[in-house]
């Protein structure tokens, strides 16, 4: 893992002058994960909100090449520059060794961006996929995703006297993208930055599709002030609601275990997108949130042991 | 005649609601009237802006408003970083957000050529409501100096707004209406002393189309730092360079990249670009204490860095 200090040596691959909300991790995160990399970088990246406040015309604060395509087909586009990289090395006009990362939010991954995903990871270029899983729609307005979870509130799965919130459970998008038989994939958070940056470097190093989902605590799409990012998101790790682990070669490693599970209540009530569990008597949904968790650390351990076995 | 309106605010300061709150309420007066908000794919803290048109005949104009009859201001922090006065009419209203006189804003913003009323919205909104949502006072403030509406017709309004479900003796609900009534009563205005406009500064004359690059391509990294999004900063970290042990962490988790360094070592912040989001505040180590979060100062200008 590269030191504080040495990223504090390299030039800012993410600027400030961005238009993201303030506290939001996203710029922060993507500067973290293009200065693990040990050769140059060029970046692509899917609509969301990480592209549409860092880019707005006439401005960027990409330090590295760059490339905004839509939200489905980031990872088409960063095979082609792969697959370009390569024919124009067999033809004598480049010669430099460059590492590929495409950034998407949950929507560019999880939904609407799956079938070019799953089409790379199948054909196994060399590319880091970023997911910055922020858990819904929140460029146009906190709109429920494939990554919300379960019973959160979002403006198009609302709370209220019928409904309490998203009535679905969130995709393991880890176990879809697992299931393609990649040589890495993990999951992290920026409360746990030397676990990013260590998992951030491993991506680079591997030869073939490397994904990486970061979790994205957003203030506005949560409901909590900017400065209790990091705590949120060190929150949601203690909770086992976002667990620290990676799959490479198919074996599962889990990188961080808390020492006591924290309660899941806790990182929950800190969020005004649960708050309608909160009010009134919902004894119940919180029990079947927290079994949830619970059945998924369960799963996650027990696949580990086997990985060891 | 229309009279036409230009609200400037931050995302999130209500500029949307003011405007709509308005058009309705002079629809009830059985007028005429428009409001729409104007804003990019910015986010909370970013300057917006809203527009209305108000008039006693139809009218079928739609398109954003240039030539104001009155502009009001949310965020004092506003002024001199967005051309306020862009294309306001001589003798135009300048409603002004600020625990400040009317004369002093004139003197300090240049704004002799108008008239300008100051109220301090915030902190009446504070007293009332206990959150900043300046944008009931200053609807009272405007109801009082520039009788676009009538004040009844914007309690009308708002009641019929707040009340669904409620009653009118909802504390919310009174809460607002005190808040509206406090901004139509402590007003301050300065009228015209001059019938120069100010210059509208020195807007560099955009690029004609066969200037820009092919596909709209940016051909160097790192522009965005020419935006400075220091004004949408609340709160304003405060670095004691003394006790602070050079751990980088600040640098490190600084969505804005507003850690300054000098190799290793951090000599400053670079509040041309910090949104005052306190992270860094979380993460100093608590052995060092060096950064201190202080409320931003409302009229200070946003660019301080050394």
């Amino acid at each position: 893992m590269p030191s504080v200090k040495d990223l504090a040596e390299k030039t800012i691959a993410v600027t400030g002058g961005h238009r993201a909300c303030a506290g939001c991790p996203e710029p922060m995160i993507a500067r973290w994960i293009l200065m693990s990399s040990d050769r140059p970088v060029i970046a692509a990246l899917a609509t969301g909100c990480l592209e549409v406040c860092s880019t707005i015309f006439p401005y960027t604060a990409w330090n590295v090449p760059y490339i905004h395509v839509a939200f489905e087909n980031v990872a088409a586009v960063a095979s082609g520059i792969v697959t370009a990289c390569k024919a124009l090395k067999k033809r004598g006009e480049y010669d430099k060794e460059v590492n590929i990362v495409a950034f998407a939010g949950d929507g560019g991954t999880y939904d609407i961006g799956l079938q070019a995903l799953s089409g790379a990871l199948e054909r196994g270029h060399r590319f880091v996929f970023v997911c910055m899983d922020n858990q819904a729609y929140m460029n146009t307005g906190i709109q429920r995703s494939g990554a919300t979870p379960h019973y959160a509130a979002t403006t198009t799965s609302p709370a209220g006297a019928q409904a309490k919130g998203k009535p679905q459970k969130r995709k393991d998008i880890m176990g879809i993208v697992a299931a393609h038989g990649i040589p890495y994939a993990a999951q992290a958070a920026p409360s746990h930055w030397k676990d990013l940056l260590t998992k951030a470097e491993k991506a680079f190093k591997v030869d073939g599709p490397a994904f990486l989902n970061v979790l994205i605590p957003c203030n506005l799409g949560w409901g909590f002030e900017p400065e209790e990012t990091l705590e949120l998101s060190r929150l949601a790790v203690e909770t086992c609601f976002w667990p620290l682990y990676e799959v490479e070669n198919g074996k599962v490693k889990i990188n961080y275990k808390p020492r006591h599970k924290v309660p899941v209540v806790e990182f929950l009530k800190r969020q005004r997108r649960y708050r309608h569990l909160f009010e009134g008597d919902h004894k119940e949904l919180l029990e079947e949130i927290q079994s949830e968790v619970d059945q998924n650390w369960q799963q996650l351990l027990s696949r580990e042991a086997l990985s060891a076995a | 005649m229309i009279i036409e309106i230009r609200w400037h605010a931050r995302a999130g300061q209500g500029a949307k609601t003011g405007a709509n709150i308005l058009a309705q309420a002079a629809i009830r007066q059985g007028k005429y009237a428009q409001s729409f908000p104007e804003f990019g794919p910015e986010r909370r803290g970013a300057p917006v802006q809203a527009f209305n048109r108000i008039s006693d005949e139809p009218f079928t104009i739609h398109s954003g408003v240039t030539e104001p009859d009155i502009v009001i201001v949310l965020d004092p922090k506003l002024v001199g970083n967005v051309p306020i006065t862009d294309g306001l009419k001589a003798g135009g209203w300048i409603f002004l957000n600020a625990p400040i006189g009317a004369r002093e804003a004139q003197e300090r913003f240049g704004w002799q050529a108008f008239r300008v009323v100051t109220c301090d919205a915030s902190g009446l909104s504070k007293r009332t409501l206990k959150r900043d949502i300046p944008n009931v006072p200053i609807l009272g403030a405007l109801a009082a100096r520039a009788g676009v509406v009538a004040l009844e017709s914007l309690q009308t309004e708002s009641i019929s707004r707040l009340a669904k479900g409620r009653g009118t003796d909802d504390p919310v609900v009174k809460a607002n209406l005190e808040a509206l009534a406090l901004g139509y009563e402590e007003t301050d205005f300065a009228d015209v002393h001059t019938q120069s406009l100010p210059s509208s500064g020195t807007k560099p004359p955009l690029p004609a189309w066969y200037e820009l690059p092919v596909a709209g391509v940016i051909d160097r990294g790192g522009t965005a730092q020419v935006y400075q999004t220091g004004g949408w900063r609340l709160k304003r970290p405060e670095l004691d360079l003394n006790v602070c042990v050079h751990c980088l962490m600040c640098w490190l988790v600084c969505p804005d990249s507003a850690i300054l360094l000098s190799g290793a070592r951090i000599i400053g912040i670079d509040y041309r670009h910090c949104k005052g989001c306190g992270l860094c505040e979380t993460q100093c180590p608590p052995r060092a204490r060096a950064i201190k979060m202080v409320e931003e100062e409302a009229l200070q200008p946003a660019e301080k860095t050394p």
